[in-house]
């Protein structure tokens, strides 16, 4: 089986099926997804669908919290606080 | 056509019971969850990756089993969540399976939450709920790297722990706020099946010789050399402790924000579960079971059974529990310092809250719409699901959590494609028209 | 100031207007007392948008009202007025989609113009040349305004109180008034006041308390967006559809398209309003018009669709009969104002309509201004059969 990876702010990261996309950033070490608007750190914190501070931004899906949302194979995941978020949409 | 079928929200034990007894009446329930697979919060080990062979407990099996067998009537709508119902009787339904339809009666299901005392820190990364890193591990069988520490206070945090202890890591401690030990004698008129549980858990502790610092508690977490510091105090006295990740618990409160018995209009609808009133996973499901049969009675869907009442027992326990886990945390502790974050969401601090609390008494008392508007608690993203305990805490004297929660829609935060692309089922089709 | 039962004034209504009148009095020496059935901006002032705009006034008397109300305020911004850092300037940007809205944008130009009014159009011309990127298709002229401003209700309410030197008290209801020769008594949920004049500023709670006075509560659903990416400028000003004001001339809008305003916030919130549904309560919100509003948001502004949507609520504005505000001392009681009938415009007018109040209440004399907004208009009319 070869490995699936989602790209994390342009960066590779592997994931197994059944990941969701907090599960797999946490297996490669990622606590930190970025900063929320309020600067405060975006992370996972309640783990189910609640606390809103784990929201990235998925394409083809936008912003959605990584705590629900499984990983999809080659799919581009971004911290809402990277800047380069509307230039890639435009690509 | 018009689509009028039952909606249950929340697949939890709750919402999965509650969809079994439908289905066994003969009626075809929509049943939608926001996670990507069934079993809620206590089973989540039934979406377990395909890769795990999670040990589950008998329940568990049943229920999935139970389940299975009216699957094909049931129309389960996961990675979909519930976003309102309102008085029209329309319910939104948004995400991977989207829709708008006019179920005939709903049923909420939509468990608990865990309550997370604010402590100086508890905004770093690298500090969860321990609910997360419970479901991380039962879901996909990993928890994240270097040293993890429990704290807190409630009977969760030690099955918790000992999950982690079976999943080969231990945490270096638990802090509990309370002192359950103290009372041995208190405990053993719990139950028996909690008490083989509870003692399973402890013994799975000990023999790991996980140290469990009771009557401490965890006042301040901060970041050295890339490591959390969690500063902990024990009548007086203080100590550090550096680990990588930290969970806290403070405890259960029902997650009903957004739900009221005010929404129903026209349809009948029931809460049932940990949303209804937190008494655990077996109450949960007989929960379902009864909001179930209540919405038979509503439908008259079958003549003459009147619904069951809620089995007393399980508030026993939970009262019980309660008091062997006494000394809660009460945030008017003013050794809070004023800069300690309340509302992660809008980041609004304790001194926020106090000044704003203070301005208002010079001329007169504040109210939940002040708080709400001028001083922004409880308007993130969130709905107040984090702050709300505390501020209603903190203003006992003035407003009430309930002026302070409102009760508004959607009940989380849906994005605005989602509902333009939720086909609606409310009309007839030939009648759609957006414009 | 020790609380006392006697008073120059009795303010019953904690909204931006009685908070405003509550400033205007206490700055001209009267002792004044503000009471609320329910708290600070608990009604209209707190569920609403706040756009001080001329622009979507009715020609003649409001457009006019409208702009001396808006070119008071600013001065209050400035200096360390009271209105500083609540009341902000901005542009205002208005849309046609189609032929009636366009015919809209052009009775405004006209407007703008024969009234000589403060607010100024600084480019009219295709969507393409507007200073805002990424329209929809279906917008084919914009309209930038200058000169409009932005100023939220409950910040303004606040301020107000905040600076008065004046008694509040609530949750306190004005349930009954005796007008006397020594002034009025009032009788309120905890007991009696005495005061030399009554102000009721009660926005719908007025109905109940004036039953003369004819009016209809007419709700809005406002919806509340989340923050949005860094990366994502917010609007510089509000994206408003002619048809609003369509809604206002005596043809209504006909099929111009539902009315939407896209309102940027300071926190990189947007607020997307609002609709104008007769006899509507606070808690009247529903999934078919939201969804209404935000389909024709998104189709002004694509980008939306992207945004997450975090509350919805609605705020219940008092209209009158003709359109006009409410606005002097009752037809046979002297020493009872009313003030209401702000429908969807109190916001704005607040500033001026304070002033005026408190002109008026200290001096006696009351603006020619404000004579055709008196309420004894409703109790000549009382003859016409209906
Ligand atoms: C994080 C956490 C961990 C827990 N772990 C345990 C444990 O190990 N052992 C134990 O005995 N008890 C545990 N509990 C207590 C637990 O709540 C109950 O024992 C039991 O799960 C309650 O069942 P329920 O069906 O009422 O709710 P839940 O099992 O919580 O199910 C609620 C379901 O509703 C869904 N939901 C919520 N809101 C929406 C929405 N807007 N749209 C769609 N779906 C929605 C959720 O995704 C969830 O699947 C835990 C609670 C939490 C919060
Ligand atoms: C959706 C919506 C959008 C709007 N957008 C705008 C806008 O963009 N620009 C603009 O200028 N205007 C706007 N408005 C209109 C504006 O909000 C109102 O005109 C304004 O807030 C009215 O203020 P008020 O003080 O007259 O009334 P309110 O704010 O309604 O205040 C009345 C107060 O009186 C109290 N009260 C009621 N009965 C009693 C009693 N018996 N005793 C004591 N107290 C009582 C109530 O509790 C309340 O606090 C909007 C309104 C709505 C609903
Ligand atoms: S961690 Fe709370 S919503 Fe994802």
């Amino acid at each position: 089986m070869s490995v699936q990876t989602i790209l994390w702010n342009g960066t590779p990261i592997a994931f197994l099926p059944g990941d969701t996309i907090a599960s797999a950033l946490s297996r490669a070490g990622i606590t930190e997804f970025g900063l929320r608007q309020t600067a405060l750190p975006a992370a996972i914190f309640c783990g189910i669908g609640q606390c809103q501070n784990c929201l990235v931004s998925i394409e083809g899906i936008g912003v959605a919290e990584a705590c629900l949302t499984l990983c999809d194979a080659a799919q581009s995941v971004r911290s809402l606080s990277d800047h380069r978020l509307t230039e890639s949409a435009h690509d | 056509m018009i689509d009028t079928r039952p909606l249950i929200v929340g697949a939890g034990p709750a919402g999965l019971r509650a969809a079994i007894t439908l289905s066994d009446a003969g009626l075809h329930p929509v049943l939608v969850d926001h996670a990507p697979g069934i079993g809620g919060a206590v089973y989540a080990n039934l979406r377990a990756q395909p890769n795990l062979t999670p040990k589950l407990t008998r329940e568990a099996c049943i229920l999935r089993q139970d389940f299975e067998r009216v699957r094909p009537r049931v129309d389960l709508r996961l990675s979909t969540a519930f976003a309102a119902f309102d008085q029209a009787g329309t319910a939104l339904l948004t995400g991977q399976a989207g829709m708008m339809f006019k179920p005939r009666a709903v049923i909420f299901a939509t468990g608990a939450r865990e309550r997370i005392q604010p402590r100086p820190g508890w905004t770093l990364a690298g500090v969860s709920s321990a609910g997360a890193l419970q479901i991380a591990l039962k879901t996909t069988g990993t928890l994240p790297l270097g040293r993890l520490l429990l704290a807190g206070t409630g009977p969760l945090l030690y099955a918790i722990a000992a999950q982690m202890v079976a999943a080969g890591r231990a945490p270096v401690a638990v802090i509990e706020t309370g002192n359950p030990l103290r009372h041995p004698l208190m405990a053993l008129r719990l139950p028996a099946p909690v008490l083989t549980e509870a003692a399973r858990y402890m013994g799975r502790l000990l023999l790991a010789g996980v140290p469990i610092l009771s009557g401490t508690d965890l006042t301040r977490i901060e970041t050295r050399n890339g490591a959390l510091i969690a500063h902990t105090s024990r009548q007086g006295r203080w100590a550090e402790i550096a680990v990588d990740h930290i969970g806290l618990h403070d405890g259960l409160a029902r997650n009903d924000f957004g739900i009221s018995a005010e929404m129903t209009g026209q349809t009948p609808v029931f809460q049932a579960g940990d949303c209804r009133s937190v008494l655990g996973r077996w109450a949960a499901e007989d929960d379902g079971k009864r909001a179930a049969e209540q919405v038979l009675h509503a439908l008259k869907a079958t003549p003459g059974r009147a619904a069951i009442a809620p089995d007393q027992r399980f508030v026993k326990t939970q009262t019980l529990l309660a008091k062997l886990f006494a000394r809660a945390p009460s945030l008017a502790a003013p050794d809070l310092p004023d800069d300690t974050v309340i509302c992660r969401c809008e980041n609004r601090s304790l001194g926020d809250l106090k000044q704003a609390l203070q301005a208002a008494s010079e001329q007169t008392q504040t109210t939940a719409r002040t708080l709400r508007l001028t001083e922004r608690f409880g308007m993130g993203p969130c709905q107040g699901r984090q702050c709300l305990d505390w501020v209603a805490a903190l203003t006992a004297d003035t407003t009430s959590f309930a002026d302070l929660r409102g009760n508004r829609w959607p009940i989380k935060p849906v994005r605005v494609r989602d509902i333009l692309d939720a086909p609606d089922f409310t009309v007839d089709p030939s009648h759609q028209d957006l414009k | 100031m020790q609380p006392t039962d006697s008073y120059d004034l009795v303010i019953a209504g904690a909204g931006i207007i009685g908070a405003s009148v509550a400033w205007h009095a206490t700055q001209r020496g009267l002792r004044v007392a503000v009471i609320d059935a329910k708290g600070p901006a608990a009604a209209a002032s707190g569920a609403s948008d706040g756009a001080v705009s001329v622009a979507s006034k009715r020609p003649g008397l409001m457009a006019n009202l409208a702009d001396a109300s808006l070119c008071y305020a600013r001065e209050m911004a400035q200096h360390n007025g009271i209105l500083k850092g609540i009341f902000h300037p901005r542009p205002t940007f208005i849309f046609a989609r189609s032929a009636p809205e366009s015919a809209a944008l052009d009775r405004l130009t006209r407007m703008l113009h024969d009234q000589s009014l403060s607010v100024t159009i600084h480019q009219d011309g295709a969507a393409q040349t507007s200073a805002i990127s990424g329209l929809g298709k279906d917008i084919t002229r914009v309209i930038e305004l200058q000169g409009e401003a932005h100023m939220l209700g409950y910040q303004a309410t606040h301020a107000y109180l905040r600076a008065a030197k004046c008694d509040l008290f609530w949750p306190r209801s004005l349930e009954a008034y005796e007008p006397g020769p020594e002034g009025v008594r009032v009788f309120t949920s905890a007991g009696e006041m005495n005061c030399a004049q009554l102000v009721i500023a009660s926005g719908i709670g007025t109905m109940g308390l004036l039953p003369n006075v004819p009016m209809i509560a007419r709700s809005g659903q406002l919806i509340v967006s989340d923050r949005g990416p860094a990366s994502e400028p917010n609007l510089p000003g509000p994206l408003t559809s002619a048809a609003y004001l369509l809604d206002k001339t005596a043809n209504g809008r006909g099929d111009a398209g539902l009315p939407v305003v896209i309102d940027p916030l300071h926190t990189g919130q947007v607020l997307i309003g609002s609709t104008r549904e007769d006899h509507g309560t606070e808690r009247q919100t529903d999934i078919a018009t939201v969804r209404r509003l935000l389909h024709s948001a998104v189709g002004c502004l694509p980008r939306l669709a992207e945004r997450r949507i975090i509350r919805v609520f609605a705020g219940v504005r008092s209209a009158s009969l003709d359109g006009l505000p409410i606005v002097g001392a009752l037809p046979e009681e002297p020493n009872v104002v009313c003030a209401t009938g702000f429908e969807g415009d109190g916001i704005c007018l607040s500033a001026l309509i304070g002033r005026e109040i408190a002109a008026h209440l200290a001096t006696g004399q009351s603006s020619p201004d404000l004579a055709a907004l008196t309420p004894g208009r409703f109790s000549s009319q009382e003859a016409i059969p209906a």
